[in-house]
Formats: structure tokens, C-alpha cells, sequence
């Protein structure tokens, strides 16, 4: 029920750079993801939207107004909380009914508010139970009814799973979609599971040092990167450097414009094959040695290294003939040249093609 | 991350809070100790600056022997404290003791007790009346005087070892049992690896433990004035000069008092600087059994132990015996009665009202204003809060003594003419405790994750109904034992309420002095047997409230 517009918002702990020039928009009902590596400063910008510590320098506007200078209690923003940060003193309901009767919301229609979210998050039954007798997933379901029942004009949540079992996680990661689409709330969400991020999100958002990488839909992060940091960090990916527009000899039909030198090759291990007879046609060829096979049930995952020694991973179909190879066994590496991305060299070096 | 993290978001509350906080500190502590630091510059009759004062401390030989005696007090208490708590520890750490809790609790009790009623009570047995000095008498034996020098070391002895017990037991099991191991494996073993290995480890405890001893030693007030006869130390003479002054401008008292706080900070100062040098990073340990005891070597561990474990505890056994022994006026008449109690009700109700009444409102007062620093102190991260901390300590190191002349000599006059009013009673002993308070809150309050609190902030409570409703109750444990804490320093205290109090305001522990100085020996066991037991309560309640006992204590 909100949209958010970051403008130019800046942090820095001491000389530490935390949050530099943060610029984004978040429209109304969005799920938006900040993903990245630890330190790149997620948890810094989500708490100064909620407004836990001062931003340097910015705005941050929601529905038009600038809510920057306002003091934390009054911005009216659900935060969903890595370590559930359940009150431990009172039950399930009153954790629920806390934000409400700061409002000053009605005895009835808290009773009502709290009766419905709870049934939503299926935790009904455990209203009268007392915090520490509920497990972690149970927990962090009470967070977020917490969160949802003032139906805040945002949602945050800081890696809200990251304390659970796999297996929950991705059964709360469907149930938290649902409820955040049943009522339409902007969320920003941030985690550093690619997958998650993938899973859940209309947008997301990759982060390094304080600055952002790229917002976009979870498919355009995943197949057009914007620079070789996305790249590397949402999916696995081999980075090939280019010498004199060959690897290891073998020439690469690259576009117009592309420089031979100081530029790397990306290939996703599923777009690489490996061929023991002749190659289709229009594929670059590259001789390999295989290092490891693992067989991991839906696919096969091949180490191999190439003749300059570069280490590349292959992802193929499962294949007796492959998974009876040798170590040390001499094969061909094939890629289709206009499913390679080329980067400048260097962590977030630019896309080129 | 979480230290800053209400900065913003609560600007005007906390903010508020530091200012008072500071405030307060400012008037209760630092006006009285700065008044005091300005007064012993000042010629007594002209008002002149002067450092006259100071160079007759140094030089009259009336301060200098008071100042030696302090000295030879303070050290050889603190020494034979560390000859009673160090093999006591040992023993506890390393063998199977029967009866562990029944040692550790009496050495906590010996630890709460007021030294003055250990000096009282061991006059009793062994000064010139004595029950033990009788007794050997009758046989022929005549043992030492317990008067003087003697008396005093041994008080202090036996009343502070716990504190030294206590640190080193916690650092002996914190001990890397494999560090022993590889001295032994090395060749080294026996007393030698004690020397070599153990003791350096623990040194840090030790010291610490020596340095509270040493610093409680030199401020003691009762002591020195109960059985030391002749033997003047500088808080008992600062008492003196400061009665005797009484009138004019207490310059000499004040210019022992500084002489005072300065000693307490040279000797902080020193052990830190020792264990500077000495830092060990203590990594995850790997716990030694407790050694199996048998035979000979049994009975003399248990002996040891149980010995030194009593020896602290006489005191209290003494007076509680003595109050119930049948008494006409002063003199004990033989058997057994409530005749010391019956007086008390007559003479003294005002005493044990007072002193209740005193201790509760301090306590209430350090509750409050403890858990509102501790807030501070470990939530907001900045230069002040951090200040706050070091400040704390600041009352541990001022003698009782020292800041009721401090607090006499502040407010004396005008609008804040707090001489004679139980309100001077209750802040003295307010700002003296606050630091335990403070301390159990704030242990308590570093265990609550700060989201918690940003979840009621998120959920639109103002910060100060956050505190109310979400940190309160969770820092409750810490606030209860903090006040049991200060409850049990505040109905003991001596040396401060004996400059300030008026006949209206006596307290348990002054007329207990009282008693004891006019030979009412009846009234005086009567009086610390209440004061003795409302203690113990206390600490029963702590150890049923607090996982971590002993801790509290030190
Ligand atoms: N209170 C602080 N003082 C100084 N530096 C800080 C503080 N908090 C965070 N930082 C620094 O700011 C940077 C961003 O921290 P932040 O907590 O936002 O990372 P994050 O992306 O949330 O990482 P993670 O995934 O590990 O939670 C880090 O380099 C961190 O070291
Ligand atoms: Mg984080």
C-alpha cells in the first residue's frame, strides 16, 4: 500500500563506506529483495528505512513524503526480525496484539485482528502459549503476524529465514509469498540466498560495498547481468579471460566492438557440454581434462581444467558413458559463443555483450 | 550494529535521561568530592589558598603514624587475606569437599557482614574479658593482646578473605586443565608447577580480589575505632579532626580525606598497571576433575577449608549467642534471656525503624536510577555512555568516611541545607550503592537482544514506553538482585552515617557503635543479631533468584 523512493541515501560507520548513493524505486505491492554478500551493507539500509540509526545524507520518501527525520516509533514500518525478536514475557496473542494497542485500537477489533492474522499464519491454536514453547518456524510466523497485523505501509524483513531448517524455509518461503500477496504489501526483503531471491521476488536487488549492482525481475538478473559481479554472485558461472580473443589458443567468434585482451568469457556450466565425437555445428571447442564427476540425481556436475590450467565447471544431463570416464580422461569442452556474456576484467567489471 | 541503535529514534527521551544522569552524578559525586578538594587547600581561619595542610600530613607526626598505620593496615590485611582465600580456593577447586555449598554460603555471609561487629565480637572472646582469654586464663595460659595493630589485621583478615576466595575459586576453574598438564609433562609438577604455572593464571583474580581488600581495609572505619586502642588510622582520625572541627571549616579532615582517595586510586592504578602486563587470552577450557580426597590428606583439606570457613563466621555466631544471654543493664548476669532484645524495643526502636526505612528508600531510588543508567550505559554507544561506565567506579574507590564529609561540607546551607536530614543519610548511601545496582542490571540487560527492543520501537511504541514495558520486565531478575545487592551495603553502613546522623537519625549500625564504645555489649549483639539476620535473608533471597551465586558477591 506503499511506494518507496530512495534518493541518493548515503551511510558511513566512521571512514567504513557502508551505504553509498542508494537510489530505488519500489512501487506499490512489490516483493523486493536486497541480495548480496555479507557486509555489502543490506541490514545498513534496511534499518535506516526503519529508522533504527541515521542515514548521512538522502531521502526516503514513502507515498510522497520524506519519512527520514521521523523517529522510528512513528514511521509505521513492520519489521520481521532475523532472530524472531518475540517479546519473551508474554504470550503468542499479546506479542500479536502489541503494535495494535499502541494504536489504541478497539479491545474488540484487536481481538479480531489478532484471531484473523493468527488463523492466516497458522499459529491459531498457539495463541495462549508462551513464547519458548514454540519452535523456530513457529516463531518466526509470530514475528511476522506481528508485523503484518498493524498493516504497516511497509514490511521489512532481515533475513527472516536464515535461522531455519531447509526444509522449512522453503515451506515458510511459499507461505510468506501467499500472505504478502493476499494483502498486497511492499515488502523489501533481504537475504543472501540467491535462490530465495529468486524464488520469492518481483524485483531484486544485488548489492557490493554499499552500492547497487542491479534491481531488476529475477529472470533479467539471472540472463542479462549487469556486470560481472551479478554475474558471479546470482547462479554459478565459469569466467574464461580472454588473451588475444582465444582460450588457450582456440580462437572465439566474439560481436564487433569487443576488445580481445582484458575482458572475461562467462559461461554457465549448464550451457557447457562435453563431446567425444565430432561437435555440432556453430560450437566452440575447447580440449579439457576431466578432473571429478559427481552425480548428483537430476544432473551430472563435471569438473574439468583446460589446457592453460583453468579450472571450469560443467553441469550436463545424467550419462552412464560420462559417469564411467576416468580421472585424468582427455574430453571436449563445447559452448554455443552467442549464450557467452563477456565482461570487463575486475569484480564489477562492465557487460560488454 | 546494536549499540547506536535507538539514537535517532529516540532523541528526545534518552537524550533527556543522559542529561539528568549527569546531572545527578555531577551534584551527588563530583560537587561533594570537588568541595572537599577545594577545602583542603584552604588555610582554616583566613580561607587563604594554602598547602600548609597537606605538609602537616607529611610532616606532624600525629598524621604521619595515622598514614603508616593506614598503610601497615591496609597491606597486611590484604595479605592475610590472600593467606586465608587463596588455599581456600584451592581446596574448594581442586578437591572433593564435602559440604561445598555449606562453605561457599558461609563465606559469602562473612563477606555481607560489617567488619565492625567481626571487631566487637572477637573482643568478646579474646580481649582482656574475653571468654577465650578467660577461659585460658584459668589454666594459666595468657595469650597476646587482640588490642591494636594485631586486632585490626586480623579483622580484616577474616572479613575480607572471601572476596579473594571468591575471584580465584572462578579463576582456578577457568583454568585450562590441559595447561597443567603440559607443565607436567614438561617436568614440572608438584608445588613448583603451582608456583610456576597456577599461580600466574590466576594472579589476575588474585590481585583484583587483594586490591578490593586492600582498598575496603584503608576505608574502614569501625575497625581501627572499636579495637584499636592507641593505634590511629586515617579514617578514624578524619572522623576526629572532623568532630573536633565541628564549626569551623573542616580543612584537616578533608586534607586526610583526599590523602584518603588518593591511596584508594594509587593502589587501582598499580594493579592495573600489573595486570597490563599480564594478559591471557583464556580459550575454551577443558575442565579437571575434582580430586577424590582419602585419609589423612582428607581430614587436613577439610580442615583447612572448614577452618578458615568458620573463622569468618565467628562473628556472627558470637553475637547471635551473646544477644540471647541474660543481661542486667551492661553486665551479663548469667544464662540465657531476651533482656537485650526487650531493650532494644525500649531504647533503640527509632534505630531499626530508621534503618529500614533508610536502606528501602536508597534501594528504591538505585533501582530506578539503575536501570535508567544501565539503559545507557550498555545500549547507547557513545562517548558520555562510556563515561558513565568509568564514572561508576568512582564510589567504590571514595571512603564512606569521605563522602559524608564531602556531602557536609556541600550542602550545608541555603535552599539545599540537607545537615542532619535523613535525606543526606539516604542520597549518601544511594550514591555509595548505585554502582551495584547498576552492575546486576546491566549484566542482566547485555543478555536481552536489542531487537526485541526495536520490535516494540518498529511496532510504534515511543522509546520510553518501550523501556517501561519491554525492558523492565526483562531486566526484572537483574533489578531484584541488584537491589537485594544494595540493600544489604545500605543497612550496614557505618562510616558515612556516623559523621551525618543527628539524634533522630540513628541507624542499627551507629548505635551499635555506640553501644560497643559505652561497653552495652547486650544492646550491640542484639542489634547486629537483626542487622545479621536481615542480611542472610537477603542473600538466601539471592542465591534463590540469581543462577550465578557466588558472582553477585564480588
Ligand atoms: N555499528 C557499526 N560500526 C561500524 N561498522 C559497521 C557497523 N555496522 C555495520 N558496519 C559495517 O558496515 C558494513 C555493512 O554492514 P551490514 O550489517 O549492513 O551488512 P549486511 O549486508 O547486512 O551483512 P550480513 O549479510 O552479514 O548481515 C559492513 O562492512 C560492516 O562491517
Ligand atoms: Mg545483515
Amino acid at each position: 500500500m506503499a511506494d518507496v523512493h530512495l534518493k541518493r541515501v548515503r551511510k558511513s560507520y566512521g571512514n567504513v563506506m557502508a551505504l553509498s548513493e542508494i537510489n530505488i524505486e519500489i512501487p506499490t505491492g512489490t516483493f523486493f529483495t536486497l541480495l548480496g554478500p555479507s557486509g555489502c551493507g543490506k541490514t545498513t539500509l534496511l534499518r535506516a528505512i526503519a529508522g533504527f540509526h541515521t542515514h548521512d545524507s538522502g531521502e526516503i520518501v514513502v507515498n510522497g513524503t520524506d519519512i527520514g527525520k521521523l523517529p522510528a516509533h512513528r514511521r509505521n514500518v513492520g519489521m520481521v526480525f532475523q532472530d524472531y525478536a518475540i517479546f519473551p514475557h508474554v504470550t503468542v496473542r499479546e506479542n500479536v496484539a502489541f503494535g495494535l494497542k499502541e494504536r489504541k485500537v478497539p479491545r474488540a477489533e484487536i481481538t479480531r485482528r489478532v484471531d484473523d492474522i493468527l488463523e492466516k499464519v497458522q499459529l491459531a491454536a498457539y495463541a495462549d502459549r508462551m513464547p519458548h514453547a514454540l519452535s523456530g518456524g513457529q516463531q518466526q510466523r509470530v514475528g511476522l503476524a506481528r508485523a503484518l497485523v498493524v498493516q504497516p505501509t511497509l514490511l521489512l524483513m532481515d533475513e527472516p529465514l536464515s535461522n531455519l531448517d531447509a526444509k522449512l524455509r522453503v515451506d515458510l518461503r511459499r507461505e510468506l509469498r501467499a500472505v504478502q500477496q493476499s494483502m498486497d504489501m511492499t515488502t523489501v526483503y533481504v537475504t543472501h540466498d540467491q535462490e530465495e531471491a529468486l524464488a520469492m521476488s518481483d524485483t531484486v536487488c544485488v548489492m557490493y560495498g554499499g552500492v547497487i549492482q542491479q534491481a531488476a525481475a529475477p529472470w533479467e538478473i539471472y540472463h542479462s547481468p549487469a556486470n560481472r559481479f551479478v554475474a558471479a554472485f546470482v547462479g554459478s558461472n565459469n569466467f574464461i579471460p580472454l588473451v588475444n580473443g582465444t582460450i588457450a589458443g582456440v580462437p572465439v567468434p566474439l560481436a564487433p566492438g569487443i576488445p580481445g585482451n582484458g575482458a572475461e568469457l562467462a559461461l554457465r556450466p549448464e550451457n557447457l557440454q562435453i563431446v567425444t565425437g565430432t561437435p555440432p555445428e556453430g560450437m566452440v571447442t575447447l580440449p579439457a581434462t576431466l578432473d571429478q564427476v559427481a552425480f548428483t540425481g537430476r544432473e551430472v556436475s563435471v569438473a574439468l581444467h583446460l589446457e592453460n590450467g583453468q579450472e571450469v565447471q560443467a553441469i550436463c544431463a545424467p550419462d552412464p558413458a560420462l559417469l564411467g570416464l576416468p580421472r585424468g580422461a582427455r574430453t571436449q569442452l563445447a559452448f554455443d559463443p552467442s549464450r557467452a556474456q563477456v565482461f570487463e576484467s575486475g569484480v564489477t567489471g562492465r557487460r560488454l555483450s | 550494529m546494536t549499540g547506536g541503535s535507538l539514537r535517532l529514534s529516540a532523541p528526545s527521551f534518552w537524550t533527556w535521561i543522559m542529561i539528568a544522569a549527569c546531572v545527578m552524578l555531577g551534584v551527588l559525586l563530583f560537587w561533594p568530592i570537588l568541595s572537599v578538594f577545594i577545602i583542603s587547600f584552604e588555610d582554616a581561619d583566613t580561607g587563604r589558598f594554602t598547602l600548609e595542610n597537606y605538609i602537616q600530613i607529611f610532616t606532624r607526626r600525629y598524621y604521619v603514624s595515622a598514614l603508616t598505620n593506614t598503610l601497615i593496615v591496609g597491606v597486611a590485611g590484604m595479605l592475610g587475606a590472600c593467606l586465608l582465600g587463596v588455599p581456600l580456593a584451592f581446596c574448594m577447586s581442586r578437591f572433593q569437599l564435602r559440604g561445598r555449598t555449606l562453605i561457599s554460603t558461609m563465606a559469602v555471609l562473612t563477606l555481607v557482614s560489617p567488619p565492625f561487629i567481626g571487631a566487637y565480637a572477637w573482643i568478646m572472646l579474646l580481649g582482656n574479658n574475653g571468654a577465650i582469654t578467660n577461659a585460658l586464663g584459668a589454666i594459666g595460659i595468657d595469650i597476646p593482646s587482640i588490642y591494636g595493630m594485631a586486632g585490626i589485621i586480623l579483622i580484616f583478615s577474616l572479613k575480607f578473605f572471601p572476596f579473594i576466595y571468591l575471584m580465584t575459586e572462578n579463576a582456578l576453574n577457568g583454568i585450562n586443565k590441559s595447561l597443567e598438564d603440559a607443565a607436567e609433562n614438561l617436568g614440572c609438577s608438584g608445588w613448583r608447577r603451582f608456583r610456576k604455572v597456577t599461580l600466574p593464571l590466576v594472579f589476575p583474580a588474585v590481585s583484583t580480589g587483594a586490591i578490593i581488600s586492600f582498598v575496603l581495609s584503608i576505608a574502614d572505619f569501625g575497625t581501627p575505632a572499636i579495637i584499636g586502642r592507641g593505634v590511629r588510622t586515617l579514617s578514624t582520625i578524619a572522623y576526629t579532626q572532623y568532630t573536633s572541627e565541628m564549626g569551623g571549616t573542616p580543612t584537616m579532615a578533608v586534607t586526610i580525606s583526599m590523602v584518603m582517595i588518593a591511596i584508594s586510586m594509587l593502589a587501582l592504578l598499580i594493579q592495573r598497571r600489573m595486570l597490563a602486563k599480564r594478559r591471557y587470552a583464556s580459550s575454551m577450557t577443558h575442565k579437571r576433575q575434582r580430586a577424590p580426597l582419602h585419609g589423612a590428606r582428607s581430614v587436613l583439606v577439610h580442615g583447612v577449608s572448614y577452618g578458615i570457613a568458620l573463622a569468618g563466621m565467628v562473628p556472627a555466631f558470637v553475637v547471635i549467642w551473646t544477644s540471647f544471654l541474660a543481661t542486667n543493664g551492661p553486665v551479663f548476669s548469667g544464662g540465657f534471656g531476651l533482656d537485650s532484645y526487650r531493650r532494644i524495643m525500649a531504647e533503640a526502636p527509632d534505630a531499626v525503624m530508621n534503618s529500614f526505612i533508610f536502606a528501602l528508600c536508597a534501594v528504591a531510588l538505585i533501582a530506578v536510577v539503575s536501570s535508567l543508567l544501565s539503559f545507557i550505559v550498555v545500549r547507547r554507544e557513545s562517548f558520555i555512555s562510556g563515561l558513565l561506565d568509568l564514572i561508576l567506579m568512582v564510589p567504590y574507590l571514595v571512603p564512606g568516611v569521605v563522602m559524608a564529609i564531602g556531602f557536609v561540607t556541600t550542602f550545608n546551607s541555603g535552599w539545599y541545607n540537607l545537615v542532619g536530614t535523613a535525606t543526606m543519610i539516604i542520597l549518601i548511601v544511594f550514591i555509595r550503592r548505585l554502582p551495584y545496582g547498576v552492575r546486576s542490571t546491566s549484566s542482566v540487560l547485555r543478555q536481552v537482544k536489542p531487537s526485541i527492543e526495536e520490535a516494540a520501537i518498529a511496532l510504534g511504541a515511543s522509546p520510553a514506553k518501550t523501556f517501561l514495558k519491554i525492558t523492565v520486565p526483562l531486566i526484572m531478575p537483574g533489578i531484584i538482585v541488584g537491589s537485594l545487592m544494595s540493600f544489604i551495603t545500605a543497612i550496614n553502613e557505618l562510616s558515612s552515617t556516623l559523621i551525618v546522623y543527628t539524634a533522630s537519625t540513628v541507624t542499627m549500625p551507629v548505635k551499635i557503635y555506640l553501644s560497643v564504645v559505652d561497653g552495652e555489649f547486650g544492646v550491640a549483639a542484639a542489634l547486629s543479631t537483626v542487622l545479621t539476620v536481615s542480611t542472610g535473608l537477603c542473600v538466601f533471597l539471592v542465591f534463590r533468584l540469581s543462577e550465578d551465586r557466588e558472582a553477585n558477591f564480588v
